[in-house]
């Protein structure tokens, strides 16, 4: 050893006897210090279940606090607002149909509202006209043929 | 897991053990030093990494428990009488002992306990002068001069109480 060498020989030479004595035996007792040194590793090797336990308890415990409200699906009935009168006669431009003629279709509609009795009556138009009402008629009238009779037998019986 | 184990803990004991006591013994009596020396023992046990230089860990450590322990004695027996010496010696006596155990314990202890203290970690701890330096807190230089300043007062208080035996 390097500060070996700087001691004087007296000095090394009493280095070693001193070197000779051998300190007092022990009356520690061996088996109970191991004892002792193995319950407190076995106490500090224990303690780490317990902490993850107490740590996942303690997690639970607050994702069950703030956890957070419960979404429920929830069916709500709204009273429908009322129908605004123009409603079906937007409905029925929306619709899709025949293009007709604006003729056609005002007849159409007084038929509908006011019944048979809405048909113009004869004003001495010439007979293709007529029969080409009657063909529109029967388009959307199913019994048109029923009320073309009728009307023939009125017409002749000079009603 | 330990980071030592018990196989470790019981090969230091038996390497350090006797060294470490007579360590704690140059400042409080044998039943005391051996607590403390059994505490550390423990404390090593508990560690989660074991330590670089183990043996100067050991001294280290006795070095911290004895010193506190010293110095709650000293505050409790400052009004009191001062305790009764000590029936065990420091050394084991043998009869081809070169030196006279019972007188070198008697020289060792009129030392400076900075001086007895290097001397201890030095002879019976076989330690460095670096390792010295590292337990007591004190320069490489300041350790060995010490060392060298027991060495001499040693040998003058010998030669004129305990002359060497001879053959």
């Amino acid at each position: 050893m390097p500060e070996k060498n700087k001691l004087n020989p007296i000095q090394q030479e009493l280095e070693n006897a001193l070197s000779s004595l051998k300190p007092a035996a022990l009356n520690l007792d061996r088996d109970k210090l191991m004892f002792r040194a193995g319950q407190s590793s076995a106490r500090r090797q224990n303690f780490a279940w317990p902490a993850v336990a107490v740590l996942l308890a303690v997690m639970l415990g607050a994702s069950l606090l703030y956890r957070p409200p419960a979404q429920t699906e929830r069916i709500v009935y709204v009273p429908q607002p009322a129908t605004p009168d123009n409603t079906y006669s937007s409905l029925m431009v929306e619709t899709e149909r025949p293009p007709r003629s604006a003729q056609y279709i005002h007849l159409r509609d007084k038929i509908l509202a006011e019944g048979m009795d809405a048909l113009p009556e004869s004003t001495g138009s010439t007979g293709e006209n007529q029969d080409e009402l009657w063909r529109e008629l029967d388009k959307i009238i199913p019994f048109n043929s029923k009320i073309k009779g009728i009307l023939n037998q009125n017409s002749n019986m000079g009603v | 897991m330990a980071a030592i184990e018990p196989e470790q803990l019981s090969r230091h004991f038996s390497a350090y053990g006797r060294e470490l006591v007579l360590y704690a013994r140059q400042w409080v009596k044998a039943a005391e030093a051996e607590d403390v020396v059994q505490e550390v023992f423990i404390q090593l046990i508990k560690q989660s990494a074991p330590p670089q230089n183990v043996k100067a860990w050991l001294f280290r450590a006795v070095r911290n428990g004895v010193v506190s322990l010293w110095r709650s004695q000293q505050r409790r027996l400052k009004h009191t009488e001062k305790l009764t010496a000590e029936q065990t010696g420091w050394f084991e006596t043998r009869p081809d002992d070169v030196l006279d155990a019972t007188a070198a314990q008697q020289v060792l202890e009129t030392l400076p306990a900075e001086q007895r203290e290097v001397v201890t970690l030095r002879i019976w701890g076989q330690m460095t002068l670096k390792e010295i330096a590292e337990v007591v807190g004190a320069p490489s230089s300041t350790v060995f001069s010490r060392y060298t300043a027991a060495l001499e007062a040693i040998r003058k208080k010998m030669e004129q109480s305990c002359p060497k035996k001879t053959n």
